[in-house]
């Protein structure tokens, strides 16, 4: 078990470095493409 | 102008609305123009050993890079992939793999093969298609595990690239397309018949479903067929059945109906006839003539090969397949 102030220190120091790390940015995937299909026919 | 458009590609042919999505679940009508949803999406990728198409007399104990998208144009009460075969694609979780990308993954993962399978290549026509015509390119072979539900027009144009195919006979009655597979036999009899006239190297598959498929007189009847249409030559597989998705009530095939259907079989002069889904001694092949082991299996392991330059070590006969 680790007391309050353990904590708190831990907390900070884990704050401290995620301020060096590297940011991914989170990307959108981009929409689906849709391929024409090869076997149809426009009915008139 | 309508837009209104009807799909050729399997005897289906859904006559799609704006918006409308085909049976098969992979195609949709945008603004008139009907488009695949599943190319270059697959939502199953892996690498199997060719045995498990299964392909007997096709490169034995080689491996095959294994693609399938979500959808089917059938819709059978037994299908084994249901989660993926009769999902939508939106419903799967897919990788991006595009055609290009397919042939250099079966070549780094040194595949001989790639198999369109699990679930029925035809509603991933276009996929398949151009990743065969690049595959082909780079000395990399083509098969499929299919239902063989396609129309003719986009099935010879397949056969180009198309090396070997499995299909699924799934039994010898319109009724049987009809009530549990939601489709017709006919259009599946003439695929087999073009494939072999177009030189796909071709095995059947038939699984055997105790009460709906296991009348011995069905199965002579299918047997003879083949050999009268297809030749002698042309491997049939009998698989066994579990309970599934639809027909959980049914149990799994008894071993005296697959044996029962193998001497059946072979009693209507088809040279290799085998069993598959349980440890039998029909998962090997023999040779017609001199009756020796040629191919001993252990499941989808290949323990021994006596076949040498495509014939029998034992007797020197001519063995009918893709060996090499």
């Amino acid at each position: 078990m680790i007391n309050r102030r353990e904590f708190l220190r831990l907390f900070l120091l884990g704050g401290i470095f995620s301020l060096f790390t590297k940011k991914v940015k989170a990307e959108k995937k981009p929409e689906n493409k849709l391929k024409e299909a090869m076997f149809w026919k426009r009915l008139d | 102008m309508s837009k209104i458009v009807q799909c050729e590609l399997c005897p289906n042919g859904c006559v799609l609305d704006i918006n409308q999505v085909s049976r098969c679940r992979a195609r949709i009508n945008r603004d008139g123009v009907l488009y695949s949803r599943v190319y270059g999406k697959p939502c199953a990728v892996h690498v199997d050993p060719i045995e498990k198409k299964p392909f007997f007399h096709f490169l034995p104990g080689t491996t095959a890079f294994s693609i399938a998208t979500a959808g089917c144009v059938l819709s059978c009460k037994f299908c084994q992939n249901w989660q993926i075969s009769q999902a939508s694609p939106e419903d799967t979780d897919t990788y991006d793999l595009p055609p290009d990308k397919v042939v250099k993954a079966a070549i780094a993962y040194e595949c001989k093969s790639i198999a369109y399978t699990y679930t029925e290549p035809t509603a991933f026509y276009e996929y398949m298609y151009d990743t065969a015509v690049i595959a082909k390119k780079n000395g990399i072979r083509n098969t499929m595990h299919s239902c063989g539900y396609i129309k003719e027009k986009p099935l010879r144009k397949l056969s180009k690239y198309m090396d070997a195919a499995d299909i699924d006979l799934k039994a010898f009655t319109e009724d049987f397309y009809a009530r549990i597979c939601s489709g017709s036999l006919r259009p599946v009899l003439n695929s087999l018949v073009v494939l072999k006239e177009q030189g796909v190297w071709l095995e059947i598959t038939n699984l055997v479903i105790p009460t709906l498929n296991d009348d011995m007189k069905n199965i002579r009847g299918m047997c003879r067929w083949i050999r009268r249409n297809l030749g002698p030559d042309v491997p049939l597989h009998f698989s066994r059945f579990f309970p599934n998705y639809k027909l959980n009530n049914l149990p799994p095939t008894p071993l005296e109906t697959l044996t029962e259907a193998r001497k059946t079989a072979m009693d209507a002069g088809l040279k290799f006839v085998y069993v598959g889904n349980i440890r039998h001694e029909g998962e090997s092949t023999f040779c017609p003539k001199c009756k020796k082991m040629l191919i001993e299996r252990i499941g989808y392991f290949v323990k021994q090969n006596n076949i040498t330059n495509g014939k029998c070590k034992f007797c020197n006969t001519s063995i009918s397949g893709v060996w090499s």
